[in-house]
Parts: structure tokens; sequence; C-alpha cells
């Protein structure tokens, strides 16, 4: 999942307003990848489910890279390692 | 008035007259056939016929057929070994006269007389007791034929009575009944069809010491014409040999051609028809073949009555003429076959059901967990000693015939396992006990846990508070853990707790284990998770991990999987190692459709198909409009959901918890079933 939040440079708790002038701000990002995170998060029930995914994802992140150790035999079916990779600690924009 | 009916009328002028040469046998037959007569009259008429082989000793004073009949038996004597041996015969024959029966010649004619003699000629030394059996059997046979209307009972107490051999194989053609003009039996034209153009007449009897109740005479003419018959006779002598003539289905309409399992006995005969009565049209055939003794009990199998339809394979039609031991043998193993097949054919139907969850339907759900994870060896939950009885109850809808039935049920007994260490041996071997039993939670719950690896570190202040904990608590609570960390994913969505909740819980923690764990699956979640998620890898035997996830399909899923609920049930899955393949095989089973894929909420075209496709009617659920099938489906889904057998290596705490779930939807059933009620 991607973390629109780290890629607008943004908090999770940032305004619609905040989130528009962010997309415009963004050179590096291809356009239709900023409709796809203004339609997201500039829509109230989006936002709300991706937001709570949101969550989700950043608690999956900490705890993967956590539970590594512990986990030899981790089915990584799902390719957590690639879709956690923009939740992970060190990657995290804090909040 | 009845006596005066046509099939009493010999019977009773053979008596008036007292005609001596009116064989008992013969006699017998008219009576039983008479079944209007009187028993006393009846009684009266066998002794009488009883009687008549009292005869004289002298040659001329015998009537004529029993004279010709000794003389049918002497005279060949006379041609081979001379006049001598003739006489000899003659004199034995009258010195035993009380053995020798007259043959009734008026309605034998010579031919079939002497196809008779030549028969039994090939089986017996002429003379002998038992060729005279034979020959009689013969002549009732035919005798019987001529007497009779329609089914005719061939008695042969006579000749069980003199205890006749082996044998009795009568196969007589078309000209033997040729004059015959009685009317057909109803069945005739089956036996035509079955039997093709030959006569055929077989009588079985007992095996030696072995009895067969039954004798089947079944004769056909050999031209559509003619009127083929079914003869049966209900009950035969213990000491009675068995019978049998089959040449019928082998001779294929040809009147002088023997059966193809003919012995050198048939051929000879046959070859004697052809030299010696060559006047008639179609020589006659007698056939005759060993006896062999019928032992197998298939013999029970036939009826007085026997009509082979025509789809009767020949295999089974030739057995059933034959009556050998060894047709016999060939009819119970058809029937054993075929009950084997029937028996089987669902087992391999049920066993390609579940193979593969592709294979689910939702009218036919059958949570079989060991057989649609057997594919991945490391969820092979236990030796298969075991798993019968985790297995069951297994749950089929189309035998749920109502939905009484399926509210009517208790829920299924829970057995409580004793929960291993995780470091387990290969061949392991789980000891159930009833859910009556005195195991407590903590007793359930790991008593044999190991001790946390010291060399982990807590991440969070639950983990350290675990750690110290019994491992008995420490795995139950680990459980209940997951359990709210979901629950509360799932409602609280971005929106953490408020405030008051958090100071709240913080007061009881203390006192209320559950308090913490509540507390730590809302304001500390990723570190306790890590924690617990350790616990549960390194505590918990695969088994039990696999059965924790179970727990959380069945008491979390609500008909409806949240994307929350999908991600982090797809996220431990794979910490588990059943992956996304078994957590939707059981999720399949569990809910009767497929489990969606992974969520992608940061998409809109993710978001686009969430609004504007519909979502398929899910099978688990049952909405007030829900009708019979639907609430069966659903009824049988919830029942695999709850199966206690997924959940027997838990602690008790999480099966009550089943249990409790399971209570609640058999009460929300009960109140859509009540209006029907």
């Amino acid at each position: 999942m991607r973390n629109h939040y780290r890629t607008l440079g943004l908090a999770a708790d940032a305004d619609r307003q905040e989130i528009l002038d962010a997309c415009d701000d963004l050179d590096q990002v291809e356009d239709e990848e900023a409709a796809e995170i203004v339609s997201v998060l500039t829509n109230r029930n989006r936002r709300s489910g991706y937001d709570a995914m949101h969550h989700q994802y950043s608690v999956l992140g900490e705890v993967f890279a956590l539970l590594e150790p512990d986990v030899p035999d981790f089915d990584d079916s799902n390719h957590w390692d690639r879709r956690l990779v923009e939740f992970m600690p060190d990657t995290q924009v804090s909040d | 008035m009845f006596l005066c009916n046509k099939p009493i009328r010999p019977a009773l002028e053979a008596a008036r007259s007292g005609y001596k040469t009116l064989k008992f046998q013969q006699a017998l037959t008219l009576i039983k056939s008479s079944h209007w007569l009187t028993p006393a009259l009846s009684a009266a008429l066998l002794a009488m016929s009883a009687t008549v082989s009292a005869q004289s000793s002298n040659f001329n004073e015998l009537p004529t057929n029993l004279q010709n009949a000794i003389k049918r038996i002497c005279l060949p004597m006379q041609f081979s070994k001379g006049t001598q041996a003739y006489r000899q015969c003659v004199t034995e024959k009258l010195s035993s006269g009380t053995n020798i029966k007259p043959i009734h010649s008026d309605q034998i004619n010579f031919d079939q007389m002497f196809a008779l003699q030549q028969t039994c000629e090939t089986r017996f030394d002429i003379g002998q007791s038992d060729y005279v059996s034979c020959v009689r059997d013969g002549i009732a046979t035919i005798e019987s034929r001529e007497l009779s209307d329609t089914t005719l009972p061939v008695d042969r107490g006579s000749q069980a009575t003199d205890g006749n051999s082996n044998f009795v194989r009568v196969t007589t053609q078309s000209n033997i009944i040729e004059r015959q003009s009685a009317p057909s039996a109803p069945d005739t034209p089956k036996l035509a069809g079955a039997l093709g153009h030959a006569e055929y007449v077989a009588t079985s009897v007992d095996a030696a010491n072995e009895k067969l109740p039954n004798t089947i005479v079944l004769a056909q003419a050999t031209t559509p014409s003619k009127t083929p018959r079914v003869i049966s006779r209900p009950q035969t002598s213990s000491n009675e040999a068995t019978t049998e003539t089959s040449p019928g289905d082998s001779v294929t309409g040809s009147s002088t051609s023997t059966a193809a399992n003919s012995s050198a006995n048939t051929e000879t005969s046959s070859e004697t028809n052809g030299e010696n009565a060559p006047a008639q049209n179609t020589a006659t055939n007698v056939a005759a073949q060993p006896a062999q003794e019928s032992t197998g009990s298939g013999a029970n199998l036939l009826s007085e009555k026997i009509t082979l339809p025509s789809w009767v394979p020949e295999e089974v039609r030739t057995p059933l003429g034959k009556l050998d031991s060894n047709s016999l043998t060939g009819i119970g193993l058809v029937a054993i076959l075929t009950a084997m097949l029937a028996l089987l054919l669902p087992l391999m139907v049920g066993k390609r059901r579940s193979n593969s969850a592709a294979d689910y339907a939702p009218d036919t759900a059958v949570y079989d967990p060991e057989k649609s994870f057997l594919d991945e060896p490391q969820h092979q939950l236990r030796p298969e000693s075991q798993q019968a009885a985790a297995r069951t109850p297994t749950h089929d809808p189309a035998a749920l015939g109502s939905m009484d039935h399926v509210l009517d049920d208790e829920t299924p007994a829970v057995t409580t396992t004793r929960v291993r260490s995780a470091v387990q041996p290969e061949n392991y071997s789980a000891t159930s006990s009833t859910h009556q039993s005195t195991v407590s939670d903590s007793e359930a719950l790991g008593a044999e846990a190991e001790k946390p690896d010291p060399a982990r570190q807590a991440h969070s202040e639950l983990g350290q508070w675990l750690a110290s904990c019994n491992p008995d608590l420490r795995q139950r609570l680990c459980i209940q853990f997951l359990l709210h960390w979901i629950n509360f994913a799932d409602k609280t969505g971005d929106k953490g707790p408020d405030h008051q909740t958090i100071q709240q819980l913080r007061s009881d923690m203390l006192e209320d284990d559950h308090a913490r764990i509540k507390l730590a699956a809302i304001d500390d979640q990723a570190r306790s998770l890590a924690d617990v998620l350790g616990y549960i890898k390194t505590e918990f035997s695969n088994e039990q991990q696999t059965q924790i996830l179970n727990l959380m399909l069945a008491v979390l899923v609500k008909t409806e999987i949240s994307p929350i609920q999908n991600t982090l049930l797809r996220f431990f899955a794979d910490v588990i190692g059943i992956g996304n393949r078994g957590l939707e095989a059981r999720f399949q089973a569990a809910f009767g459709y497929e489990l969606p894929p992974m969520p992608r909420p940061d998409r809109e075209p993710w978001w686009q198909k969430q609004s504007t496709v519909q979502q398929p009617t899910r099978p688990c659920f049952v909405g007030e409009d829900a009708g019979r099938d639907q609430i069966k489906v659903a009824a049988s889904l919830a029942r695999n959901r709850f199966n206690p057998a997924l959940f027997d290596l838990l602690g008790n705490k999480e099966q009550r918890l089943v249990r409790r779930h399971y209570t609640g939807f058999k009460e929300q059933l009960a109140a859509l079933q009540e209006p029907e009620l």
C-alpha cells in the first residue's frame, strides 16, 4: 500500500486544503498518481477508510520490523516487505 | 362343486378305478395341482397311490407300462451282454419291484422316453436306482408340463424319498411339448426373450446337506408359437441332488444343437437323437451334466418363478439357470461388488469435494480442515487416529431435513485437549478428553509450555508483564490480545480510543488482567502486538496457531469481512505460516464465499469497485427475508465455522466463547424460522 501522507510530506491528520496544496507542489509525482491521491484523501469516506488502513499498516510496519527475528517460518505470501516498506519505522514520516 | 373342475378330474378318476399304475409322483402332482381337493381326499389318494407298487412278481401280470419299463432297462443288456443278462435283469427288477415305478407311457412318447434313457444311461449304470430316479425325474418333468395349463409345481418328493443321486438335468426341445396347447404364462414373453429359442428346463434341489428351497423349471418352446412355461417347485429334499439344465442360452434356435458347455455326454445324446429319431422334425436333445453341488447361499436369491428381463446380462442370467456353486458365487460376487460400489461412490465424491476449496459449493458445505489442508504438511493437525474425532461432526446441508434439526441440535460436544509445548515431537499425538473433564484453563493452557526465551527482549510493557505470568495465563492472554487488537482496529478505524477510556483501563489494569490486555491493544498496539506474536510463535504449536486463526474467523467476522480484518488476518496467517492459501480455504469453508482480495484503499480503482460493484449475496448471511434454503445453508456454514474440532487445542475459555457465538447464531436462526413453525 502506498503511504500517501509520506509522499505528500504531511501528517496523517492534515486537512483537505493541505492535501490539495501538497499535491500541487509535487514535482516528481506523476499526474495520475497525484489525481489518485486527491481522489482518495479529499473524499471523506475514502479518507476515513484509508486512514484506518494507514494506521494499521503503520502498526504492521513496526511489528514487521520487530518480529523478524522471531518468525523464522514467516510465509510472506502477501509480500509484506514491499507492502510495508513505506510504513517501516525508519522510513516513516514522523507525525 | 369345485370337485368337478378339470384339474381334479383325472385324480378322481384314477382313484375311483383303482388304477394301480398311477404313479405316486403323478398322483401327488395331481393333488397339488388340485388345490380344491379336501385334505381327507388327498390323504386317501396318496395312500392308494403309495400301494400301487405292491405288484405281482409275475412279469406278465405287471401292467403293460411297467413291463415296458423293465424291458427298456433290460433289453439293452440283452443286446450287449446276452439273453442271460437280460433275464437276470428282469428277475432283479421283479424282485425289487417296489423300487420300480411304472412309467406312465400314455403321456410320453417313445422318443421322449428314449432320450431320457439315453441321457440317464450316460450318467448311471442301467438298473441302478439312480438311473431309475433319473428317468423318472425326466418323466415327471415332462408330465408335469402335460398336466398343467399354467405354472405347475413339480413334486419331487418321491425322488427324494428314493434317495435320488446328484443328478437332474433334462432338456427337451419343442417337439416334446409341441402337442401342448396350454395357454402361456403371463411372464413367458420375458422368458422367451431371456432364454432364446430353446426349451429350458432347470431344476435345482438341495445340495448335499444344504437345503436350497426352490426348484425352477423353465420351459420354452423353440418356436414363437410354442408356449414356454415356468414350472416351479417350492421345496425339495435335503438329500436330493443338485439338478440343472441350461443349454438354452447356448442353443441358438437350432433344434439339434447342443449346449456349448455340454459335456461329451451331451454330444452322444445329440448323435443318438439324430440316428434313432429321424422321423422327428426336430430331434430330441437331452443333455446331461454332472451334478454340481450348490454350496453358495446365493441360491436363496432364487424365487419360485424366475423371470429374467432382457436386460439381465449373460453373466447373471446363465448362472441363474445353472445354479451351480460357481454361478452362485458369481451372483454373490456381483451383489457384493454392487454394494461396495454403492458405498464407495459417495465417499469418492465427498473426498473429491473436500480436496479443494475451489470445489466448495455453499449448499453442500462440509468443513473438513484436515482434508482441505492436507497438501500443507505443516498443518496436518494430528495423527490419523486423532483426525476422526477432531473432524466430527461433519455437516451436510442436504442432510438437514429441516431447520428444526439444526436448531434443536445441541452444541456439539467440545473436546478439550491438553496444550502442548510449541516444541513437540514429530509424532505428536493429542490427548483428548471430554469437555466435562476437570481440566482447568491453567492446565489446558500450556502447563507443559516452555518458559519464554529470556534472550528475547520484550518490546512493550505488556510483553514484560506477560513474561512474568504463568505460561497458562500468558497463552490465554495472548489470544485475548489478538481478538481485542483486530476488534479494536476494525471498530475505531482511524480514531483512537478516547482519553477517558484509556484512563479507565489504566486504573483497572492493576486488578484486571483483561483491562491490561485491552489497554495494550488500544494504546500500544505495535510493540504489544510484536511481543504477543512472538509468544504465539514460540509457545504455541502450529496446530494451536491455526486454531487461533479459526477462532478469530469464527468470533470476529460477521458475515462480511471488513478491509481491516482482511488485512490483519492475512498478516496473521503469514505469521503463523499458512499464508493466503490456508486463510482463503478456511474462509471459504466458514462463510461460503471467497475471501476478497487484499484491500487497497490507497487506490482509486479499489474505491470505485467498492461503490459501484454490487456485492454478492453472502451465503452465511441470513436476513429477515431469508428463505428456507438460505437458512439451511447459513446454518450449515455456521456449524462448520463453530465446529468444536477447530478449537479443541485451545483452552476452555476460548471454547466457551465459540459456543456462546454459536448459540447466538442459532437463536438468530430460530427467530427467523419461527414464523414458519
